[in-house]
C-alpha cells in the first residue's frame, strides 16, 4: 500500500493555477524525485503533502486515511487528531534548513524527540548521537548552527528530521541554497539513506543525483504531470517539454 | 541641615522610585506580550480595541495618565479612595503605559521572525505553544533587547513623574528639600543618584545581552 497517496491536487494563488491535478503516490522505501522548471509548483506540490499549505481540492491520503478530501461531491478534513497523527509519519528537509539557531546542533536533534516524543533525556541524546554521527557530525555536537558550514547545517536538519523516524522523507531543494562543493555532501548523505525502509520525495534540480537516486521521477512543468517513470523512462522520453527542459543538461553532460 | 541628613531623606525616596521601577517591569513585561498577542489577534474587534489602547497610551503625557488613574474613581465615579491608593494608582499607571510601549516592541520582534522558524517547528510535531516558548520567544527577547533596554533606562527617570501626584519617591523629596533650604544641593544630589541609578541599569543590560551572544 502506499505510505503517501495524492490525487488530482489543485491549488491556486490569486487567482493564477499553480496546481492543475496532480496526482502522485509513494510505497514505502521507495524513491520518488520531483523535477521540472522553476515555477512548476514543485515545492507547492510538497507544501500540501506536509500540511504548511492548503490545497483547493484534490484527496490526501496518508497510510490510506485520508487527510483531506475535496472532490466536488464532498469537501472532508480530518480530524485535528488524525492529521497529528499522520504528521508523525513524514518529515521535511527544507532548502534553507531552518535550524534553531539558539540551540546547539546535538539539542536541535535532541528537543523533539524529549519534548515531541516524550522520550527520556538520556534515549534522546543516545537517539540524536547516533545519527548525528550517521550524518558524519558527531564532533559537531555542541557547536551553534552559526558556526556550521551550509553543507553541515543541512546535514543537522536531516539529522533532526531522521531522528523522529518518519516513514516517509521529503526534501524540498536541499541543495538549492549551498554552492557545488557543498552539494556533494548533502548528496552523498541522502544516497546513504536510500534501501532504508523510508521512502523519500526529493524536488531537486541535480538532475544527475536524481538519475542514479530515484526509482521513480516525476517531471512537472506549469502545474501538470508531464511524464512520470522509472528514471531510464523519463530521461529519454520523447516529449517536447522533457525534451527541452532536459536538453540543456544533456549539452552540459556531453 | 546636614548633607547626610539630605542623602539619609533621598535615600528614602530612592527605595520608592526603586519599588516602582521593579513592580512596573516585573509586570509590564508580562502583560506587554499579552498585549501584543492582542494586537496581533484575527478578531479585528480585539486588534482594533487594542490598537487604540496603545495608540492612546503612547500618544498622551504619562503624567495626565497618573491623574486619571489617581483622581479618575473619584471624579468619575464619585469614590473617595484609601489615601494608600496613591501608590496602587502609581503602579497601575506605570504598568499601563509601559505595557504600551514594551507590546509594541514585541510585535515587530515577533513579526520579523522568518517563518520558516515555524514551519520547522510545526513539521516536527512541537503544539503552538511549545514552538512559541522553545522556539520563537527566546530568539524574539535576543532581538529586542536593545529596544526593551531604551525603554528600561526612560522608566527610571519616569519614575519621577510621581511627583505630579504626591508620592514621595527621590524626585518629590528633593523638590522639597531644595525648597525648604533654598539651595540647588538635593537636586544636584538626586541628580547624581539617579545617574548611578541608570548606570547600573545600563551594565546590567549590557550583561543580559553579552549572555545572549552566545549564537547569531
Amino acid at each position: 500500500m502506499a505510505i503517501l497517496e495524492m490525487k488530482n491536487i489543485r491549488k491556486a494563488f490569486s487567482g493564477e493555477e499553480i496546481l492543475k491535478g496532480i496526482s502522485l503516490s509513494c510505497k514505502e522505501g521507495e524513491v520518488l524525485s520531483i523535477i521540472g522548471p522553476s515555477g512548476s509548483g514543485k515545492s507547492t506540490l510538497l507544501r500540501i503533502a506536509t500540511l504548511l499549505e492548503k490545497a483547493e481540492g484534490g484527496e490526501l491520503f496518508y497510510d490510506g486515511k485520508a487527510i483531506f478530501s475535496l472532490t466536488e461531491g464532498q469537501k472532508k478534513q480530518a480530524t485535528k487528531e488524525e492529521k497529528e497523527e499522520a504528521k508523525k509519519l513524514f518529515g521535511l528537509v527544507f532548502q534553507n534548513f531552518n535550524l534553531f539557531p539558539h540551540w546547539t546542533v546535538v539539542k536541535n536533534v535532541m528537543d523533539p524527540l524529549i519534548h515531541v516524543q516524550r522520550k527520556t533525556k538520556e534515549e534522546a541524546e543516545e537517539k540524536a548521537k547516533a545519527v548525528l554521527s550517521q550524518m558524519g557530525l558527531l564532533e559537531k555536537a555542541e557547536q551553534y548552527p552559526y558556526s556550521l558550514s551550509g553543507g553541515q547545517k543541512q546535514r543537522v536538519a536531516i539529522a533532526r528530521a531522521l531522528a523522529l523516524e518518519p516513514k516517509i522523507l521529503f526534501f524540498d531543494e536541499p541543495t538549492s541554497a549551498l554552492d557545488p562543493e557543498l552539494t556533494g555532501e548533502v548528496l552523498s548523505v541522502i544516497r546513504s539513506l536510500k534501501g532504508q525502509k523510508m521512502a523519500m520525495v526529493i524536488v531537486t534540480h541535480e538532475m544527475t543525483f536524481a538519475k542514479d537516486i530515484s526509482d521513480r521521477i516525476l517531471f512537472m512543468a506549469d502545474g501538470e504531470v508531464i511524464c512520470e517513470g522509472s528514471p531510464e523512462e523519463v530521461f529519454s522520453s520523447e516529449q517536447e517539454r522533457m525534451k527541452s527542459f532536459l536538453g540543456n543538461y544533456q549539452n552540459l553532460l556531453s | 541641615m546636614e548633607w547626610t541628613v539630605v542623602l539619609w531623606k533621598l535615600g528614602e525616596g530612592l527605595l520608592v522610585s526603586l519599588g516602582i521601577f521593579a513592580i512596573t517591569l516585573l509586570f509590564s513585561l508580562p502583560l506587554g506580550l499579552l498585549v501584543a498577542f492582542g494586537r496581533m489577534h484575527k478578531n479585528p474587534l480585539i486588534s482594533g480595541i487594542i490598537k487604540i489602547y496603545i495608540s492612546f497610551m503612547r500618544g498622551t503625557p504619562l503624567m495626565l495618565q497618573l491623574f486619571m488613574v489617581y483622581y479618575g474613581p473619584y471624579y468619575i465615579f464619585k469614590v473617595s479612595l484609601h489615601p494608600g491608593y496613591r501608590m496602587t494608582a502609581v503602579y497601575i499607571g506605570f504598568i499601563l503605559n509601559y505595557a504600551a510601549y514594551f507590546a509594541e516592541i514585541y510585535r515587530s520582534g515577533i513579526q520579523s521572525m522568518d517563518r520558516g522558524q515555524y514551519e520547522a517547528a510545526e513539521i516536527l510535531g512541537y503544539s503552538k505553544m511549545q514552538c512559541f516558548f522553545r522556539i520563537i520567544l527566546p530568539q524574539v527577547w535576543k532581538k529586542i533587547l536593545p529596544s526593551i533596554t531604551n525603554e528600561v533606562i526612560s522608566l527610571v527617570k519616569d519614575t519621577s513623574l510621581a511627583f505630579s501626584i504626591s508620592v514621595m519617591e527621590m524626585f518629590t523629596q528633593a523638590k522639597a528639600l531644595s525648597s525648604s533650604q533654598s539651595s540647588m544641593l538635593p537636586l544636584i544630589m538626586a541628580g547624581v543618584l539617579y545617574y548611578i541609578f541608570n548606570f547600573v541599569v545600563a551594565f546590567i543590560m549590557e550583561q543580559m545581552e553579552k549572555k545572549m551572544a552566545y549564537y547569531q
